[in-house]
């Protein structure tokens, strides 16, 4: 019991120091960056023609822009807590709701990614920690070597050029069908993939070289009965752990791909919005992003101490 | 008198050819104990790997091991496999190695009976139960996972499945490897423990001690060479061979005199 | 050195002489011509043109040597940090350990691309926020490592004999305590900068760093991506350049075997 209080207050401490932390960067970001706000912002309301002095004027006046930015801070912090999280300064949408569908969709990207990685990392991986040395091992290792050197656009570059240019088998980017999110899939997956069967190959690896599987291969165990509690259970602790920061790391990876593809998720609107100097959407993507990550690392913490709790 | 595992004329050679066992040959007859008493380096570990059938890929073994009508040094690793846990159980040395952390002791031992012996799920939480609470076990610990064990009472779940396991034939590779002597008389009670259960017992020690202190057979073995063996009580009441006299010396309770240099160094002009 | 590190040299070592090799023949990275654009390779431009026809091969190399400063400056700047707060959190026991700990994990929990995305609205656009960021998400793994390494030496039984005999604190640790830093540090160090160099190419691909005109290899292949069909060397060449440099401090890092992804993340 005392350590589920420890990590629902060491989780509680980090959201909210990151949460302040991303959320007054990207306002002193946006504050500080050199040029005028309330210009980029009419600029992307009204186009470039459109941003006359007085757009600007008005938007300056009717987002409340030229109050100072303590104020305006303090304001916004406010209304988050009261689950207010205010309208685009473009677009005029409610900010919460759009957050809200690019989550969806960048999740929808990585969890599927993560899916699929899974599908082919588990089988490779466990069949090369049971037979290191194996032809099959070395080449996998060579080839997961090689292709987490590439950065993953270019992967992404070359899956585009391959199967949606030269083979037309699935469209080159947007969102408005599964087939969409095929190859922006299959890109992080790889790189996914690539790790993971490494990693999962070492842990098993290791766990069956252990003194206790030894010991229970004497005690009379063989085949599933002797991997699957004492080898495969085993090597679970580490790869937990592993996958937990790659999923982490899917983060970063995540902006990339959706900006390649188009895939209009949350790294597409945070950029899209740091262009356009649209404040409120900057710093809502900024905080939910913040979030995720806090949450995914501190899930991977609890669950490589659960297994020993 | 059955025998239950008889060494023929054993040869350990290591890469190089070197013998590293030489023409060690010995008799263990069934329910009975057989202590291989040696020093560090004697080759009784290589002994008890080669009879476990874990002895590393560079060493070669020649001669005759059998065991249960088969030559051991015959067959082959998947063979050999087949014996562990259903005629030869290895007694770990540390059960804290030995035992899988992740996993419950009472899991553990029900392994056994599940899987050598073929029992179905709730057969086999009965016979785990039972021999848990015969051999003192608390009943609280049975969900535990081993770290969270005593060192007592993990060696005694490690006993547990020694009598668990429908092997007869039990290999004990240096039991009271730093041990006090308190738990040495814990070590002594396991062994007549097993004993008592009908098993034979072949252990590995450098201790004499313990076959002071348990009547059974015994081999002296020096540089790889049995210089002496038979029933402990003749060989150690009235030892024929020096280096005998001298292991026998060597002891606490008999002065703890060194053996002498000049003895080590005639005997491996003279034997080796 | 294992054969995997002597091959990570060699690669090393071809790629220098060919970056060079494309400085040197003059050739202007940043000299447009309209008349040549997208070309593949010809005498005067050996790898050809890109979309805007400036040549290819100075383009590359002039943003494969930006790219490599740069990762350097951001890990030895996250070793530097690093370094020094573990060796403090190492000595200095009790609660400047504590605090630095917990800093430390909040560090942690940053996103490092996102971190430098944010930041990098803060300058004009300039390699500086990505520096930042980088080195900022960057040193904590130094942290950790050296903290770590030099609690078990500190402790070991040499340095304590070391030291009751007398011998003055700044050898101490220069003939015993920091070289048994160097291998470990070493090759995280490595490894890092390969992964660094995929980072700030990642940032460039989305248009952050290196303000254009000037070279950058993810940049390149991010302006490149609307040509590809016709000339995809445009995307692959500096990509190959890319994944050939990261691969070798792969190489370097892993010789030993023991990580052959070396943590890069995707």
């Amino acid at each position: 019991m005392g350590k589920i209080i420890f990590f629902a207050r060491t989780y509680f401490f980090r959201m909210v120091i990151v949460a302040l932390g991303v959320s007054t960067l990207c306002f002193l970001a946006v504050e500080f960056a050199p040029g005028d706000r309330a210009l980029d912002v009419a600029m992307a309301r009204y186009g470039l023609d459109g941003a006359t002095a007085s757009a600007v004027e008005y938007v300056r006046t009717s987002e409340g822009l030229e109050k100072h930015p303590f104020i305006r801070y303090k304001a916004w912090l406010f209304s988050v807590i009261q689950g207010r999280w205010g309208h685009s300064l473009v677009g005029g949408e409610e900010i919460f709701p759009m957050l809200l569908r690019s989550f969806k969709r960048t999740t929808l990207l990585a969890g599927f990614s993560l899916l699929l990685s899974f599908l082919f990392a588990f089988p490779l991986g466990i069949y090369c920690g049971r037979h290191p040395g194996h032809y099959v091992d070395i080449l996998s290792s060579l080839a997961s070597s090689v292709l987490v050197s590439f950065p993953s656009f270019v992967r992404g570059a070359f899956l585009i050029l391959l199967l949606a240019v030269n083979f037309h088998f699935f469209p080159v980017a947007g969102f408005s069908s599964f087939s969409h999110m095929v190859l922006p899939a299959i890109t992080l997956a790889i790189g996914l993939a690539a790790t993971s069967s490494r990693v999962i190959a070492s842990s098993i690896q290791q766990a069956c070289q252990t003194e206790h599987y030894k010991f229970a291969q004497h005690k009379g165990l063989c085949g599933k009965n002797l991997f699957f509690p004492h080898g495969l259970l085993n090597a679970s602790v580490p790869i937990v752990t592993y996958v937990g920061l790659q999923a982490a790391g899917l983060l970063d990876g995540v902006v990339v791909i959706e900006t390649l593809f188009a895939w209009p998720g949350l790294g597409s609107l945070l950029l899209d919005a740091l262009r356009s100097g649209d404040i409120l959407v900057i710093q809502g993507a900024g905080l939910l992003l913040g979030w995720i990550y806090v949450t995914v690392n501190t899930l991977t913490d609890w669950l490589s101490e659960g297994f020993i709790l | 008198m059955i025998s239950s595992l008889s060494v023929q004329h054993l040869f350990i050679l290591d890469e190089k050819k070197k013998p590293l066992v030489q023409n060690v040959s010995f008799s263990i007859s069934s329910k009975s104990v057989f202590f291989l008493i040696g020093e560090t380096g004697s080759g009784k570990s290589l002994i008890a790997q080669t009879i476990a059938g874990t002895l590393p890929k560079r060493l070669t073994a020649k001669g005759k091991i059998f065991f249960e009508k088969q030559n051991l040094l015959l067959l082959k690793d998947s063979e050999r496999q087949k014996l562990w846990g259903k005629s030869l159980f290895l007694m770990p040395q540390e059960p804290f190695s030995a035992l899988n952390p992740l996993l419950s002791v009472f899991h553990q031992v029900r392994e056994i009976f599940e899987y050598t012996k073929g029992m179905k799920r709730n057969q086999a939480n009965e016979s785990t139960k039972d021999i848990l609470s015969i051999l003192g076990i608390p009943y609280q610990v049975f969900k535990e996972k081993p770290h969270k064990l005593s060192g007592g009472i993990a060696q005694r779940v490690l006993l547990a499945m020694a009598l668990a396991s429908p092997a007869k034939f039990i290999l004990l590779d240096e039991p009271t490897k730093g041990l006090d002597s308190s738990r040495k008389k814990d070590a002594i009670l396991l062994i007549k423990e097993i004993l008592n259960n009908g098993k034979t017992l072949l252990c590995i020690t450098h201790d004499l001690s313990l076959p002071l202190a348990i009547e059974g057979n015994i081999g002296i073995l020096f540089r790889g060479i049995l210089v002496e063996e038979g029933k402990s009580k003749d060989i150690l009441g009235s030892p024929t061979h020096p280096y005998t006299q001298g292991l026998l010396d060597a002891l606490p309770e008999r002065g703890l005199h060194p053996i002498p240099e000049e003895l080590l160094e005639k005997l491996e002009r003279t034997w080796l | 050195m294992t054969r995997k590190q002597k091959g990570a040299i060699l690669i090393l070592i071809v790629l220098i002489l060919g970056l060079v090799f494309l400085f040197l023949r003059n050739s202007n990275p940043f000299a447009q011509n309209l008349l040549h654009t997208l070309e593949s390779s010809s005498k005067s431009h050996i790898l050809g043109t890109d979309h805007l026809g400036r040549d290819l091969g100075a383009r590359i190399a002039k943003g494969a040597f930006n790219s490599i400063l740069l990762s350097a400056i951001c890990v030895l700047g996250s070793l530097f940090i690093g370094l020094s707060l573990g060796s403090l959190a190492a000595y200095k026991k009790s609660n400047i350990e504590k605090g630095l700990l917990i800093f430390t994990d909040i560090v942690m929990a940053f996103p490092g691309i996102v971190l430098a995305i944010v930041l990098s609205a803060l300058t004009q656009g300039g390699p500086c926020a990505v520096v930042i960021a980088l080195i900022f998400t960057g040193w904590p793994q130094y942290f950790r490592m050296v903290r770590n390494l030099l609690k078990g030496i500190l402790g070991s039984p040499y340095v304590e004999a070391a030291q009751i005999a007398g011998f003055p604190t700044p050898i101490l640790l220069g003939k015993y305590v920091f070289p048994k830093l160097v291998p470990t540090i070493g090759v995280m160090a490595a490894l890092a900068w390969g992964k660094t160099i995929l980072e700030i190419s990642s940032l460039g691909f989305l248009g952050i760093g290196m303000a254009p005109p000037e070279p950058e290899l993810g940049a390149m292949i991010s302006e490149g991506m609307s040509y590809m069909r016709t000339a995809p060397q445009v995307v692959f060449l500096p990509g190959t350049v890319i994944f050939l440099f990261v691969f070798a401090f792969l190489l370097l890092g892993d010789g030993k075997n023991r990580n052959c992804t070396g943590g890069y993340h995707i």
